[in-house]
């Protein structure tokens, strides 16, 4: 029995919507991702290069950010379209979020039995930006994703210091490159790779 | 290329898509329920043999994986498949592909792990709760969204106890998030399906 695929023309139109959302909060997902991305990378210098104890006092920064956020965020005005893909994204990150701090919890409670958390977190990432990849059909998440799987399992291997660093890379791979590629003057890898060519 | 909707053929549309899901759920009823009772006994099994007998070999339970994936394959390909996919079902089955390979990859990391196997089970029932909690999100069908909640709780829970009671609380979480809330979804209409 021949299985013929038919989805709604009207998916098509509601996930370029949601596309075109995240386009217009570009600035939030670059913002962030460049913010997570450089206190991996100062947390390094900090732990493994300088050797300086309080090393993690770099994630104060966040403070400022999370207020550049907040005050950006009131004076937008808010979408009030919402959409099945806009409501399934909403729940996955949800979801994810819940996840993110549960796995904080087990990581503190199991830290004498040796737990991953970095390489937990990586993964958890993995999946939200694989699941995202495919509900926006948008091939750099879903490479982003993939590519964070084999990260997590890579830092399992690896010593606290340069977990560190592949949590940094999982942040530029899956986050900061799709967000750049998202931008409306770039389609996809096709349209760059067909660019350089001609 | 693009279309322009009111707010109630939007909300319209959504509903359907959430009812052809639940209904499509409804007709595979049996697997949630065959593999929700398989994988409960299971665990219960693999604590009875490892804690009341103390057989050595208490994880051969899991060769019983071997004829349930057997019976599964053959049932599916008996089963006319639905040749209608909507957003929602989609999001289901792309969902789940990643709690499968998180699964996959979450092996990979355990066994680099100092504690080994006696992390693993929290981490399977955080992605499991994961998976349930957005799957009644997606479905907007509520015991699956209290049963992915508990698994988080249990998650937590888990971590705190020897490996043995480890083995309860995962049996714990297959009952809440699989079997109670396949036993309450609906079974599909016959005429409905068609």
């Amino acid at each position: 029995m021949n299985e013929t695929k038919t989805i709604s023309p009207t998916a098509d139109s509601m996930v370029l919507k949601v596309r075109r959302d995240i386009v217009k909060k570009r600035f939030y997902f670059l913002l962030w991702g460049w913010t997570v991305f450089l206190a991996f990378l100062i947390q390094f210098f900090l732990k493994a290069v300088i050797g300086y104890r309080h090393h993690y006092y770099i994630w104060l920064g966040l403070i400022p950010v999370m207020i550049i956020t907040f005050m950006k965020a009131k004076h937008r005005e808010k979408t009030v379209y919402t959409s099945v893909v806009g409501d399934c994204m909403q729940y996955l990150w949800t979801g994810l979020g819940i996840s993110f701090f549960v796995v904080g919890l087990i990581g503190s409670a199991a830290s004498g039995k040796g737990a991953t958390v970095y390489s937990s977190f990586i993964l958890l990432y993995g999946l939200g930006t694989f699941v995202s990849g495919r509900l926006l059909r948008f091939t750099p998440l879903v490479a982003g994703g993939i590519a964070c799987w084999v990260l997590a399992v890579i830092c399992s291997f690896l010593t606290f210091d340069f977990q560190l660093l592949t949590a940094a890379a999982a942040i530029l791979i899956s986050y900061i490159i799709p967000a750049y590629l998202l931008n409306p003057g770039v389609q996809s890898w096709k349209t760059i790779f067909h660019t350089k060519k001609a | 290329m693009e279309e322009n909707f009111s707010p109630q053929q939007s909300l319209q549309l959504i509903e359907s898509m959430i009812k052809k899901v639940r209904s499509d759920i409804g007709a595979n009823r049996f697997y949630f329920l065959f593999w929700g009772w398989f994988t409960f006994l299971a665990i219960l099994g693999q604590f009875f043999l490892k804690v009341t007998i103390g057989y050595q070999h208490h994880y051969f339970v899991w060769l019983g994986l071997i004829p349930a994936v057997t019976i599964t394959i053959i049932r599916s390909n008996k089963s006319n498949r639905s040749a209608h996919t909507t957003f929602v079902s989609d999001s289901m089955k792309y969902l789940w592909m990643g709690i499968g390979i998180s699964f996959f990859v979450l092996s990979f990391i355990i066994t680099n792990t100092e504690g080994k196997w006696l992390i693993a089970y929290p981490f399977f029932i955080l992605f499991y709760g994961l998976g349930t909690f957005v799957s009644g999100m997606f479905l907007k069908f509520t015991p699956l969204v209290i049963g992915g909640i508990f698994n988080w709780v249990l998650a937590c829970i888990c971590v705190l106890l020897p490996y043995d009671y480890q083995l309860l609380v995962a049996a714990a979480a297959i009952l809440t998030s699989y079997i109670i809330p396949g036993h309450i979804i609906q079974p599909a209409k016959t005429k409905q399906h068609e």
